[in-house]
């Protein structure tokens, strides 16, 4: 058993920061109103909720808060918006049950309970002077959003900047304007896989491993955030490795069914870790050997 | 000034054929040849007699399966550097894809029958090659395979 996992907090990267559990009522959600929603690509769909105290929201790229569809239930869904605005936080959901499914109903000016903010967040400054690497996929560029937005606002600290994303076709692509205003800049380089698209179609079309293997990036010098399905974070680790980045360099996000978020009810227990409270963000070389563990 | 290299010599531009001995290389360069495709022009079409196989110089180049009575699909794209076939090397040697320039493409063609002929009667050179493609085979099963994963576990449009 590793050990450092079960230190908390476990990590070298996870320091102080903003944690709910840390303040006094972490198990009571907070009323916030919807103020803003859109339909997203992919099923998803956008919430934008503000505090009607006008109390701040202090968090980290990567952490996660606790939605509360007051009668149904609640849901642990990543932060996707820009930390450097507290005023405002941003959710994008896709609806798979009956709590994101009730979550899609609802309209501006309803109000949803938060709890929050809960995880580590993303280790942003273990890649200052690196290049940075965002690999992801469909909805999996939620959690990363929050992150790129900081990298790009403090842009002068790092190396390149890559995100090599994948999409299912060619128009499910989540924050196609986010995507393409990233495209557009002379500071950062922007990769986009399709998994397949109609004939004619001028794009990239095959995995999202594909894309790493041809992106340009120094990999010695590379830290990777990576946000994909367990079952293709193997995929895209190998491809990475193979390139030349070292396992110690790849971060990700793992998603368990946690309900209390504050560590006591287990759900979301990955052997010797609590995923709401060591994670959700992990280093890859501090877990892969989870990986090879079909009972967990 | 434009430099005219023959077929060996960029051979050696291409990993596929990294580590091949010169006389291997020369082989091949025998059976070679360039091509252009220009935008939308089929390489090969599946049910065609497989009877080259090719090497990416420069452009895109689409994969595409007919789907009967619906609009086909790209399930793959190929760019510089890469092989394109090996249906020229497993009989019955017929294309199951379509290939498809997206751009404007240059690409070395390798006529089969002659490479076969010399894979037959120079088994060293046969066994270079199988050891060449066999990687190829096992890395596009593993991604299709990987992409399936991938259809199931990562959500998409409704």
């Amino acid at each position: 058993m590793d050990d450092v996992l079960l230190q908390e907090p476990s990590l070298a990267y996870a320091h102080t920061h903003t944690r709910a559990q840390d303040a006094a009522e972490p198990m009571l959600p907070r009323p916030f109103m919807i103020e803003r929603r859109r339909k997203e690509a992919g099923g998803c769909f956008t919430l934008w909720l503000r505090d009607p105290t006008g109390q701040p929201f202090n968090f980290r790229v990567g952490q996660f808060n606790m939605l509360y569809v007051y009668g149904v239930g609640e849901v642990p869904i990543s932060i996707a918006g820009d930390a450097s605005d507290p005023s405002l936080l941003m959710h994008t959901i896709r609806g798979v049950g009956a709590v994101t499914d009730a979550m899609g109903r609802l309209k501006v000016g309803d109000t949803i309970g938060v709890r929050g903010p809960f995880g580590n967040g993303w280790p942003l400054d273990a890649a200052v002077g690196q290049d940075v690497f965002f690999v992801t996929s469909t909805v999996g560029l939620a959690p990363l959003r929050g992150l790129i937005l900081e990298t790009l606002a403090r842009r002068e600290e790092f190396g390149k900047v890559v995100l090599a994303y994948g999409s299912r076709g060619i128009h499910d692509c989540l924050y196609e304007n986010d995507l393409h205003a990233w495209r557009a800049r002379f500071d950062m380089t922007v990769y986009v896989t399709a998994h397949s698209a109609p004939i004619g179609y001028r794009g990239q079309v095959g995995s999202v491993a594909h894309l790493i293997e041809r992106a340009e990036f120094d990999p010695p010098n590379t830290v990777a955030f990576v946000c994909r399905s367990e079952a293709m974070l193997p995929a895209a680790f190998a491809a990475l490795e193979a390139r030349g980045v070292a396992p110690d360099r790849f971060y990700t996000t793992m998603e368990r069914n946690m309900k209390c978020a504050v560590g006591f009810c287990g759900h979301c227990q990955r052997g010797p870790t609590f995923m709401c409270r060591q994670g959700p963000v992990y280093r890859y070389s501090d877990i892969q050997h989870l990986f090879a563990v079909r009972e967990l | 000034m434009v430099e005219v290299r023959g077929i060996e010599t960029e051979l050696e531009t291409f990993r596929f054929f990294d580590g091949m001995s010169e006389e291997h290389r020369q082989l091949i360069a025998g059976c070679g040849q360039h091509e252009v495709a220009k935008a939308g022009e089929y390489v090969f079409r599946a049910g065609d007699k497989a009877d080259k196989f090719y090497l990416v110089r420069t452009g895109l180049l689409s994969v595409e399966v007919h789907v009967p009575g619906r609009e086909g699909l790209v399930v793959d794209t190929l760019r510089d550097s890469d092989t394109l076939g090996w249906s020229w090397m497993v009989p019955p040697y017929v294309w199951a894809l379509d290939a498809r320039a997206s751009e404007l493409t240059r690409l070395i063609s390798f006529d089969a029958v002659c490479l076969r002929g010399k894979m037959e009667t120079d088994k060293d050179f046969a066994y270079d090659m199988f050891r060449r493609f066999i990687p190829v085979m096992d890395r596009r099963l593993t991604e299709t395979r990987m992409r399936i994963v991938e259809l199931v576990t990562e959500p998409a449009a409704e």
